[in-house]
C-alpha cells in the first residue's frame, strides 16, 4: 500500500513480504518473500550473512525487474528454526 | 508465523479469509484487507543504478526515536503516522510502540527488522551509493488504511523524494 503511493511520485520501491497471500492482495510493484517470523523480516539476530543476503535479493529485483507486479521467492533459511 | 496458502489467481485463501473476519468481529465490522488486484500496479523505474542509489529503509515495526513520542497502541484501528528514523540509529536511541509481533529478535539485533548497520556495510563495500539520511517506521497494525495511505505515506514519500532518495525497502514486521 505504502509502496504503491511511492511508485506514484516516482520512487522505486521494493517490498519484504512475510504474509503473502495478503502481500499479493496489496500488490506491490515489486516484492522477495522470504519465510520468515513476523519481527525478523531480515534474518535471525546476529546472522549478518542471511541479512545481507535478503538486503541483496531485494537490490537485484530494484535493478533487474523492468515491469511492475513481479515476486521473488528467496531461497534463504534461517541459521537455527525460529522459536515458536 | 502459520501456515500461509498461496493463492494468486482469485479467491481468497483461508488464512486471509480468517485474519479480515476475525478483525471484523473483534474490531472493526465493515474492515477489509486491502485488495488491488484488480488495479494496475504502479511501477517507477529506477534513475540510477543500486550501486549510485540513495537508499531508505521503511519499516512498520513501530520504531520510533525515544525523544519523539510513541505510536498509540491504545487505539483498536491503529495508529496511521510515522515517524523519523536518523542514518546511523542504533538499537538503544530507539523506542518500540507496536503490540503485534515479538520484539526479541530486535533486541537481541536491530538487523533483523531495520538494518542500518548493513546499510552503511553496503555503501562501504560501493553495492549501494548511500544509506538515506531519513528512514522511515510506521506501526504496522493499522486498520486506518485509507488514511495510511492517502495522507501518511504521501507526505512520507514527498519527504524521501525531498531527500532525493532514489529507491525504498520496504520491511513488514
Amino acid at each position: 500500500m505504502i509502496a504503491r503511493v511511492l511508485e506514484d511520485l516516482g520512487i522505486p520501491t521494493v517490498t519484504i513480504s512475510l504474509f503473502p497471500e495478503v502481500t499479493a492482495r496489496a500488490a506491490p510493484p515489486r516484492t522477495v518473500e522470504v519465510a520468515f517470523p513476523f519481527g525478523a523480516p531480515f534474518g535471525d539476530p546476529g546472522n549478518s550473512d542471511l541479512q545481507m543476503a535478503v538486503l541483496r535479493s531485494c537490490l537485484e529485483l530494484l535493478d533487474e525487474v523492468k515491469e511492475g507486479g513481479i515476486v521473488k521467492r528467496a531461497d534463504l533459511r534461517w541459521k537455527r528454526a525460529p522459536e515458536a | 508465523m502459520g501456515k500461509v496458502v498461496i493463492e494468486r489467481d482469485g479467491g481468497m485463501s483461508l488464512e486471509a479469509k480468517s485474519l479480515e473476519e476475525g478483525l471484523r468481529e473483534r474490531v472493526d465490522p465493515g474492515f477489509c484487507l486491502v485488495d488491488n488486484r484488480q488495479l494496475p500496479v504502479p511501477f517507477s523505474q529506477p534513475r540510477v543504478p543500486t550501486s549510485d542509489a540513495r537508499i531508505a529503509l521503511i519499516s512498520s515495526g513501530g520504531f520510533h526515536r525515544r525523544e519523539d513520542p510513541a505510536f498509540d497502541t491504545e487505539d483498536p484501528l491503529g495508529d496511521p503516522s510515522y515517524r523519523v528514523i536518523p542514518r546511523g540509529s542504533t538499537r538503544e536511541d530507539l523506542g518500540i510502540a507496536h503490540t503485534h509481533y515479538d520484539h526479541s529478535y530486535v533486541d537481541a539485533d536491530l538487523n533483523c527488522a531495520l538494518p542500518l548497520e548493513h546499510m552503511e556495510t553496503l555503501v562501504e563495500r560501493g553495492t549501494i551509493g548511500e544509506s538515506a539520511p531519513r528512514h522511515l517506521s510506521f506501526m504496522g497494525y493499522c486498520l486506518r488504511t485509507t488514511e495510511l495511505a492517502e495522507e501518511n505515506a504521501r507526505e512520507a514519500g514527498e519527504m524521501l523524494a525531498a531527500d532525493a532518495v532514489d529507491a525504498a525497502i520496504l520491511a513488514p514486521t
